[in-house]
């Protein structure tokens, strides 16, 4: 047996507009840095600042500023570490933020941006996003797949809640052999009842 | 780098002195000559082998240094083994130190000396596995003369820090290097770490094909080529074939299907010539679905014609007997003109080599069945043509005399001719003769026996000395025939990206990948790398810089450029059946920014590499690997799909990692690392994974360095069930010792089986291999796709309707899109979204 997605495209669409999430002022995210495709950047966090939708990261003397952030992110940067990361990809760069660190009560906290992913992305080893039958869907990675939580909450860990939204989706008017779907996220841990 | 020049050492002498004596027997090559397979010439002060029986026909030029596929280049004749050992080493004649031995395995950029067989060969261009001595004059490796043997050089000089990582995953720490406290950049194993600069530290060596790393300014006193000019052959030899030249593919050596000879139909003693308009129709088109008609009309006087003075009279879209104006303009004198129907696709733009006649509600139509052509000027009829089972009458009477010319065939690429050396127009089927190869715009040379008998899509009669194909002499641009032969027109916008400029170690590297398999790849890029015709610099006359556009597609959202356009602006028409079409361009986003690397057709012609804004640059060795790797295995790609390949090969199931070619986005920017059986293979897959902090720069074999390896799938991998996976079964083509594929990221080896889907599709099954390489499609011509590029791949549903087809001339995709519903459906949906802010 080999696996095939079935999917017609007018239902692709449909989908996919459930997903286009932050509705007004939902907007591909925009990246700006100087590391190359390829290139991966990993230290402390040195800055980290949140201002009217706009996000700035500092890793050494590397910055990174993403917009528009459509969540503020609750961060103390002290004793974080950050991962800076501009990844090859056929269908194009994609860039990554991830901030890792560990909270008073001592649970492990991860903060992640990602920018032009596609099917199949890992946000930990046991959940994939994964594009089929016209939506984005939680995998297992052993073949079970479930719709994206409606309150956002992707797991839970003690107090601590991970969030997850899909800032901007894109998904090609025509399918062509190399145009994928593509879509930006964040991820991050709250304490909050809510994903909001 | 080039070698100090030593004197040949005594002992040198003696070897070549030994060999010379040997070489006494060997006469000189002579042409006209009738050669047995194995028997031994002199040519230019080298002793060849003839590969196969064939005769050295006169004027055809196969001498032993041009025509490597008849002739094996054994050992210097004695007259060169003599030489002085003070000459310069290149020129020809001179005598190096035999420093580093030629590897089959081994990558080799611009520059790189090695020695073979007692000579010494210096490299023009990216390489791998071509035998030095075997490539002819114009081939990659530059004879620098006899060298001697040294001892000390033998051994491949280490100044290359290859990025070979880990041979097989270690317990190494997990996720982030979060215990590094300091910021460490990455890639760190490039292989420009301690470069020996260039003592002139220019920073882009675009023009040239050298790879001078000029990233730390400290000049020395010999200037080093790269510091990865010699790569490190790899100890094991990859899974791609040697790139021995196989004999087997001789060119058929007689000409036998030089166009003047056969199929001219005999003029009977019919009456009625023409009636001296000066005009004759001169091919009409198969077209077996009826909704793409051209026609070719040819001035047969000495004047030019007033386009305005012409009309054509057929029947149009609905059946009706119309008449088509062909606008303003002149048609040379000897001119010919394609009239194609105009179906309001976009890329539909007059040349002077095309009109389109009509509107979108109102075209000619006939289809290969039947029709009647009536071309008229100033309202006389000039010539008429019916053909099939068509009964329509000419306006005037003696405009045809006897019975229909035949049906064309049913099929793609095929038309109805005036063969070019009939001069007569008897008005009569005998002035018609069914082709297999359609010739638009071009002279009609194909003979009616034609045969493609390597299945490439070109016929064989155009691939020999003197045969032509619509009047483009293919031979001369390297087609050869019983070698299967892929032909490129390439593009590139004006712009100071260096990831839109073709690279030529990129296009080398690709034409060494169908090499490997017998099958060559012909680069036209006009004039970037030679001022004139030079089939070796890629300059067959056609490619060029279009016009920068900061977006560009096969289907282009508003505010992008068509390649179609592009292509109808740029591409010979002559071209159409025979070339491909590739536009490097910048961007396929409509903001142009960095997007997808590139997009094709699925068995068609047209295919775009778009590696703008992506960074790539040539600031470094390690970048400009990169970026000449990125090219080449993005073109590979996109070739891929024009010959009828997907991402999963048979299938568009992408990511397994036994699909073990070039069109698996596991491997296409990454290459396909050593061999399958290598810890390489599986780093594509952690890579993709974020598992074991990999980056592209520190895979092995990865973009970043000289052994970066692209080919496509030979079918050879076993399938891989993810719901009992083996770890010890790596990517199913065979085990390594000490090897394992860590699929779960255990760090350790997980001697049961278990479930995971490995391509991350969201499901579990099997995961196939494919043959790429026997069942790829060079035939474009004969498919819809390949005349009117209508087959758009889908990337997750197969396509199984038949696409209506459009003429080639067309050549628009015909894009299934799906258009978006309106904003008020999607107001509502964001309303109820929980994903609001």
């Amino acid at each position: 047996m080999t696996k095939s997605i079935n999917l017609t495209c007018a239902l692709a669409s449909l989908l996919a507009g459930a997903w286009l999430a932050s509705p007004a002022s939902a907007a591909p995210l925009q990246v700006h840095s100087t590391l190359q495709v390829g290139e991966q950047l990993s230290g402390p966090l040195r800055q980290f600042k949140q201002r009217q939708g706009r996000l700035q990261v500092q890793v050494d003397e590397q910055r990174m500023e993403v917009s528009p952030l459509p969540v503020r992110w609750a961060v103390a940067p002290q004793g974080l570490t950050a991962t800076l990361a501009r990844r090859a990809h056929p269908a194009g760069p994609q860039d990554w933020l991830t901030l890792e660190g560990q909270a008073r009560d001592g649970q492990p906290q991860r903060w992640l941006l990602g920018r032009n992913l596609t099917s199949g992305v890992a946000l930990n080893p046991q959940q994939q996003l994964v594009w089929r039958d016209g939506a984005l869907q939680l995998s297992d990675g052993q073949g079970g797949l479930q719709a994206l939580p409606a309150d956002g909450v992707i797991g839970r860990q003690g107090q601590w809640r991970q969030c997850l939204q899909i800032v901007d989706l894109r998904v090609p008017a025509a399918e062509t052999s190399d145009s994928e779907v593509t879509f930006d996220l964040l991820s991050w841990p709250t304490k909050q009842a809510r994903c909001r | 780098m080039r070698k100090p020049i030593t004197p040949l050492r005594a002992s040198g002498l003696l070897l070549f002195s030994l060999i010379s004596g040997s070489l006494w027997a060997a006469s000189p090559w002579q042409e006209g000559r009738q050669y047995q397979a194995g028997e031994e010439v002199s040519y230019q002060g080298q002793v060849y082998r003839a590969r196969v029986a064939h005769e050295a026909i006169s004027g055809a030029n196969w001498n032993p240094q041009q025509a490597a596929s008849l002739w094996l280049a054994l050992k210097a004749s004695p007259a060169r083994a003599t030489s002085t050992p003070a000459a310069p080493a290149n020129n020809g004649a001179a005598a190096g130190s035999c420093t580093s031995v030629w590897s089959s395995s081994a990558t080799y950029v611009g520059g790189n000396q090695v020695s073979y067989n007692g000579r010494l060969y210096q490299a023009k261009w990216w390489t791998r596995g071509e035998i030095p001595g075997t490539t002819g004059q114009w081939g990659v490796w530059q004879d620098l003369g006899v060298c001697a043997a040294n001892p000390a050089a033998t051994s491949t000089p280490g100044n290359t820090p290859t990025p070979v990582i880990t041979s097989k995953p270690t317990a190494t720490p997990t996720l982030a290097p979060t215990a590094t406290p300091k910021p460490s950049s990455s890639p760190s194993t490039a292989p420009s770490a301690s470069p020996k600069p260039s003592a002139s530290p220019s920073t882009k060596p675009t023009a040239t094909p050298t790879v001078a790393p000029t990233a730390t300014p400290k000049p020395t006193a010999v200037p080093t080529v790269a510091p990865t000019a010699t790569p490190k052959p790899t100890a094991t030899p990859t899974v791609a074939p040697t790139a021995t030249p196989k004999p087997t593919a001789t060119p058929t050596a007689v000409p036998t299907a030089a166009p003047t000879a056969s199929p001219t139909p005999a003029p009977s003693a019919t009456p009625a010539p023409s009636s001296g308009l000066g005009l004759v129709i001169n091919e009409i088109a198969s077209d077996p679905y009826g909704s793409g008609s051209w026609l070719e009309i040819r001035n047969d006087s000495a004047a030019s014609i007033n386009l305005a003075e012409l009309s054509l009279r057929t029947r149009n879209n609905s059946g009706t007997l119309t008449t088509f104006a062909l606008g303003s303009g002149t048609l040379p004198a000897q001119g010919i003109l394609v009239l194609a129907a105009s179906t309001g696709a976009a890329g539909q733009v007059n040349t002077n080599q095309i009109r389109y006649l009509g509107s979108s509600s109102n075209y000619p139509r006939w289809s290969s069945a039947g029709g009647a052509l009536e071309l008229l000027r100033n309202g006389q009829i000039a010539d008429f043509v019916r053909f099939g089972s068509n009964n329509d009458a000419a306006s005037s009477a003696n405009s045809w005399n006897g019975s229909n010319a035949p049906a064309i065939s049913n099929q793609f690429g095929h038309a109805l001719v005036r063969y070019f050396t009939q001069s007569k127009n008897t008005r009569s089927s005998a002035d018609w003769t069914n082709v297999a190869f359609s010739t638009p715009a071009g002279r009609n040379d194909v003979p009616a026996n034609a045969n493609d008998d390597d299945g490439d899509g070109i016929p064989s009669s155009a691939k020999v000395a003197g045969g032509t194909y619509a009047g483009l002499d293919l031979y001369s641009m390297g087609a050869r025939a019983g070698r299967r032969t892929i032909l490129i027109q390439v593009d590139y916008m004006q712009s100071s990206d260096e990831g839109v400029k073709p690279q030529r170690e990129a296009l080398q590297a690709v034409v060494d990948a169908f090499a490997r398999r017998n099958i060559d790849v012909l680069f036209d890029t006009g004039n970037l790398y030679a001022a004139g015709f030079s089939p070796v610099n890629f300059n067959l006359g056609g490619g060029k810089a279009v016009p920068f556009a900061a977006c560009v597609d096969l289907s282009p959202p508003a505010g992008c450029s068509r390649l179609a356009d592009y292509k109808a602006d740029s591409m010979d028409l002559r071209r159409r059946q025979i070339f491909h079409y590739l536009l490097m361009a910048s961007s396929r986003n409509a903001d142009g920014s960095a997007g997808s690397s590139g997009v094709a057709e699925i068995n068609g012609n047209d295919l775009v590499v778009s590696l703008g804004k992506w960074g790539l640059n040539s600031s470094t060795a390690s970048n400009r690997y990169r970026l000449i790797n990125f090219q080449a295995g993005t073109i590979m790609h996109e070739l891929g799909h024009n010959l009828g390949l997907r991402h999963g090969g048979f299938e568009n199931t992408n990511d397994k990692p036994n699909y073990y070619s070039i069109m698996n986005y596991l491997y296409q920017l990454q290459g396909l690392g050593q061999s399958a059986t290598s810890a390489g293979a599986l780093q594509r897959y952690y890579l993709k994974r974020g598992y074991y902090s990999l980056n592209s720069c520190s895979i092995e074999g990865g973009p970043c360095g000289n052994t970066f390896r692209i080919d496509y799938s030979d079918g050879s991998g076993e399938r891989l069930n993810e719901s009992a996976l083996l770890e010890s079964a790596l990517i199913g083509r065979g085990s390594s010792a000490g090897l394992y594929a860590d699929w779960n990221n255990s760090r350790t080896q997980d001697g049961a089986s278990y479930a995971l889907d490995l391509n991350a599709d969201g499901s579990l099954g099997y995961l196939q291999d494919y043959d790429d390489w026997g069942n790829i499609n060079l035939r474009f011509a004969r498919t819809s796709s390949g005349n009117a590029g209508v087959a758009m791949l889908r990337s997750f549903s197969a396509v199984s309707e038949v696409p209506a087809s459009k003429a080639f001339m067309h050549d628009e995709f015909e894009a299934a899109e799906e258009h978006a519903p309106d904003a008020s459906f999607f107001a509502e949906l964001q309303q109820a979204s929980p994903y609001r802010p």
